[in-house]
């Protein structure tokens, strides 16, 4: 199978994943919550939300690690949740971007991606694709299989 | 609230959503998922995948609406055979992308509260290098497109 073209590859480790279960109510308050991560200058790497059948949502956001404790903070005062309620941070993170092409162009690109990647052991814990891009959160460890992988489906430009 | 200049903003009307949650942790499923897709030509207009406070992971892709009976019927014929505990599909949906220049934070909290203003619910938001893309209902985009344009800026 041909590989697909990319414009780039870039990678940033470091990160740290913080993934909170919202009831609807509460996401009245996420605004705020962004406003104060700005006023700290806390970069977002990363962010994805879905919705559970019963109406409320998982929401998983990327950030450099040494702001995990603040972005974690940040969501138990600002969403007033009990200390009982989950809030699961991850560290020692790798963000992986994989810039174009669109994903409109080239059907399978997520598949190929995945499925190289499975095929290689590596565990993906988060994923975002659209557009032109496909953004992809492991453990730091699995990089260098991770780039392994992805080099055999995507023809990557030399720098 | 500051109102931030963005890049642009952009549309996509005639979407389905397909949700397949609780899956195992790992890639397995979801390779064979898209890779099912993919070999019959239906093509994805954004996928989600995150793990779930119960240790299993949800997959939510768009499709084109005309792919979604496709979609859904190859997911449902692998259903026992894949071990999908569910498949989920939310009709008559469109993506509104926000393209920001810098913070993303500040352009994040925007985006929460003009939809939120507007009383509109995110149903999905994935992410990419240059936007960040919200799900919704698609009669709602006018609706929407204006709380936008209360929050930010356009070129032009």
């Amino acid at each position: 199978m041909a590989k697909i073209k990319l414009h780039d590859i870039f990678h940033s480790s470091g990160q740290a994943l913080v993934t909170v279960l919202l009831e609807e109510r509460k996401v009245q308050f996420l605004p705020s919550i962004f406003y104060a991560l700005r006023e700290e200058g806390i970069p977002i790497s990363f962010i994805v939300q879905s919705m559970g059948q019963r109406g409320d949502f998982t929401l998983s956001l990327a950030t450099a690690q040494q702001h995990s404790d603040w972005v974690r903070a940040a969501l138990q005062e600002g969403l007033d949740l009990p200390p009982s309620m989950t809030l699961r941070v991850q560290d020692h993170l790798t963000l992986i971007t994989l810039y174009g092409p669109h994903l409109g162009e080239i059907p399978g690109i997520a598949s190929r991606i995945l499925s190289a990647l499975v095929t290689d052991g590596v565990e993906v814990l988060a994923m975002s694709a659209s557009l032109n891009s496909s953004l992809l959160v492991i453990s730091q460890k699995f990089l260098p299989k991770s780039l392994r992988s992805l080099n055999r489906i995507f023809e990557i430009p030399a720098k | 609230m500051r109102k931030i200049r963005i890049a642009g903003l952009r549309q996509v009307t005639n979407l389905s959503q397909v949700e397949v949650p609780s899956l195992p942790m790992g890639l397995s499923q979801m390779a064979r998922i898209l890779t099912l897709l993919a070999e019959n030509g239906i093509n994805l207009e954004f996928v989600v995948t995150h793990a779930q406070a119960d240790e299993t992971m949800d997959l939510v892709f768009g499709v084109q609406r005309n792919h979604i009976a496709a979609a859904l019927g190859l997911l449902r014929g692998v259903r026992e055979k894949f071990g999908l505990k569910e498949v989920r599909s939310r009709d008559r949906v469109g993506m509104i992308s926000l393209f920001p220049h810098g913070n993303r934070a500040e352009a994040i909290g925007n985006f929460f509260a003009a939809f939120q203003e507007a009383g509109i619910r995110l149903v999905c938001i994935s992410f990419s290098l240059s936007a960040i893309s919200g799900l919704i209902e698609e009669s709602l985009i006018p609706d929407a497109l204006n709380a936008l344009s209360e929050y930010f800026e356009l070129p032009g």
